[in-house]
């Protein structure tokens, strides 16, 4: 008979059923794919292109001749958003940008073609550099501090253990910002306000909830036969921590630090209250272009591909870590 | 000189004694066997000499030196887990070269290759070196967490329960290994089971435990022949040693006794009916090299070893006679 199978499973999934399977998951992608699509896209449109209606969003290299009363989606791509981002500008009239010699740079030339000059460059890479100081220094102090935490509270008698995990717990409770306010008046009173430290601790206390429990159940898993094994085999307890618990903890501290970067880089609220010079994370940062001489979105969209960036490649990095079962089968239950 | 004494060592977890006053000496070079059911407090004894738990109270002595305030790697033992708690993330070859890689030790390269090559020829593990730890065997794991002990050529190792994951085949290749390497090391071995063969056959002494309790302590025969209470005599022996009342045997008996106790060695059958005692047999298993008799006297149960060409059959009347039975009181002392 025509489709009978001999070896039908009722558990493995039919051709059919996965085929259904890949295509919801195809079109979730796309779905959530589009506004950073769109938003990479903007950073290349002029700023007529960008607010263009109906919207132009297929980018050519080559010059798109314009039709009056005609619509068409090309937009030739231009560095301009970039520029932007990376430079202060200042309108010029014709007269004086004639007197200037030639432009010595394409960007110079690029600018120029706006009647403006370069004055100097922009706060941009500043703060980015601050967000990537922030943002892994806080995630560092988190992923060490918790998984010596959650190691002590795994391992050892330790007083009031659950109370104390609760607690760690109860400060995820609420949503931080709740607390602005007096974390702001602790700030301005210790002129932390404003300083890389502060907003590597805010961030870091913020994230150590989180740390604490995740690393506490991943070494919870990590028998403890391992270190006790290493402790016979003439080791110290550091040093059995660090040889035989650590490597197998990998997933788990992949996983969380993920977490954690994830928050700190993207924190909005916090940035703005405590920072507004030269601890200013690039998220307070981005949407103040939007002000400078008229709605700059190329510019805005630049800076947002720029920032998406870090976070993507760390999460690459880790990715072979976040698949678990490395250290499970070599002790048998 | 003893190469472990423990004085008066005593432990316990809230309300559970695992270790009640243990007093004993294990010599050098000794196979010491640590037997009792699950629960007892062997492996709580292995963990205090290893230092990875503290006696409450007492003394532990290692080559007569006070080892209360050692720590797990001055200790100079190995320990084989009953899990295998091989390291995972290691292959077969780093996790026996890593307790030759601690700083207690620290060997060159080239010594800890020879010393693992020679040890994996022993345990015929010499193909596995490159795989991964997790990619073995059960029996193969075991023989490398035992390798792990054997590099170490410590003066004391500690086992517990090494070979009870293992399938029966595996078991008793594994058992005569370590009794061959005991012999060539000459180094002094504790062990803990919970297997009744596995103690007679490797041991020099037996120590059977109960509740926290050393309750005897002696070679595999003087333990089997001699036990000098109703639970150590349910240790050793298969099947089991009957336990029945005085009474059911109506014979001579010492006064306090109220319970005797029989093995197979102990009774004579008779199929003619002349013993002192009469009974049928109920029925019989057949194991090939010897038969399993169950016999019924009066209300009671027996179970006697025969051998196969008894010719006895389900329901055949017989009669025994009793030689050297073990009584005991009511306090299930030996009397």
């Amino acid at each position: 008979m025509k489709g009978l199978s001999t070896s039908h499973s009722v558990v493995a999934p039919t051709a059919w059923s996965k085929r259904f399977a890949a295509l919801v998951v195809v079109f979730y992608a796309v779905v959530a794919l589009v506004p950073i699509v769109w938003i990479m896209l903007t950073g290349f449109k002029s700023p007529a292109d960008s607010i263009s209606y109906p919207p132009k969003f297929i980018p050519t290299l080559s010059e798109v001749e314009e039709k009056p009363g005609e619509y068409s989606p090309y937009y030739q791509m231009t560095l301009e958003g970039y520029v932007n981002l990376f430079t202060s500008r200042s309108r010029q009239s014709k007269e004086y940008l004639d007197s200037l010699p030639p432009p010595e740079t394409w960007y110079d030339e690029l600018v120029r073609s706006r009647q403006m000059v370069i004055t100097g460059a922009s706060n941009f890479s500043q703060r980015y550099g601050n967000s990537l100081i922030i943002g892994f220094g806080s995630t560092f102090m988190a992923i060490f501090l918790g998984t010596l935490a959650a190691y002590g509270f795994s391992r050892f008698k330790v007083p009031l253990k659950d109370d104390l995990l609760f607690f760690i717990l109860s400060t995820r409770m609420m949503p931080p910002i709740a607390a602005a306010i007096p974390i702001f008046l602790m700030f301005r009173a210790t002129g932390l306000a404003d300083t890389h430290a502060g907003m590597v601790l805010l961030y870091t206390a913020v994230n150590m909830g989180l740390a604490v429990w995740l690393l506490h159940s991943f070494i919870d898993e990590i028998p403890r036969e391992y270190e006790e094994a290493a402790m016979i085999d003439g080791y110290t307890r550091l040093q059995a921590f660090i040889k035989v618990v650590l490597p197998q903890a990998t997933t788990g501290i992949a996983a969380t630090a993920m977490l954690c970067l994830v928050f700190a880089w993207n924190e909005y609220a916090f940035a703005l209250l405590l920072t507004s010079g030269s601890a200013q994370t690039a998220p307070p940062f981005i949407p103040t272009i939007i002000g400078e001489g008229g709605l700059d979105w190329p510019a805005v969209g630049a800076g947002t591909t720029l920032f998406l960036i870090p976070v993507m490649v760390f999460t690459i990095l880790v990715r072979k870590h976040l698949l678990r079962g490395i250290t499970f089968g070599a002790l048998r239950k | 000189m003893a190469a472990v004494t423990l004085e008066n060592v005593s432990k316990s977890f809230g309300k559970i004694c695992a270790a009640d006053q243990h007093n004993l000496e294990i010599r050098q070079g000794e196979f010491f066997v640590l037997l009792g059911p699950t629960g007892v407090g062997k492996t709580t004894l292995l963990r205090m000499l290893a230092g990875l738990d503290k006696p409450d109270q007492g003394r532990i002595l290692l080559d007569g030196k006070d080892a209360s305030n050692m720590a797990p790697y001055e200790r100079d033992l190995a320990f084989v887990f009953q899990q295998y708690s091989l390291y995972p993330h290691m292959n077969v070859y780093d996790n026996l070269a890593f307790p030759l890689r601690s700083p207690i030790i620290g060997l060159s390269e080239s010594t800890i290759k020879w010393r693992i090559e020679k040890v994996a020829e022993l345990l015929k593990i010499s193909h596995k070196l490159k795989n991964k730890a997790t990619a073995l065997s059960g029996g193969e794991m075991q023989r490398v967490a035992i390798g792990r002990a054997l590099v170490r050529e410590p003066s004391v190792y500690l086992m517990d329960e090494p070979l009870s994951s293992l399938d029966a085949k595996l078991r008793a290749d594994l058992r005569i290994e370590l009794k061959r390497i005991h012999e060539e090391l000459g180094a002094t071995f504790i062990y803990v089971t919970h297997d009744q063969i596995e103690a007679m056959s490797l041991a020099d002494r037996i120590g059977i435990m109960n509740n926290g309790k050393l309750m005897q302590i002696g070679t595999p025969q003087e333990i089997y022949e001699n036990p000098n209470s109703v639970y150590v005599a349910q240790r050793l022996g298969q099947p089991a040693i009957n336990l029945l009342p005085v009474e059911a045997l109506a014979d001579q008996y010492p006064e306090s006794a109220t319970t005797i106790g029989l093995r197979t060695e102990n009774i004579q059958l008779d199929k003619s009916g002349s013993g002192a005692f009469q009974g049928m047999v109920d029925w019989i298993e057949h194991l090939g090299d010897q038969n399993r008799l169950h016999v019924k006297l009066a209300s009671e149960k027996l179970e006697i070893l025969a051998s196969p060409d008894s010719r006895l059959a389900a329901g055949d009347a017989i009669s025994l006679t009793l030689k050297d039975p073990l009584f005991f009181n009511s306090e299930g002392h030996r009397i």
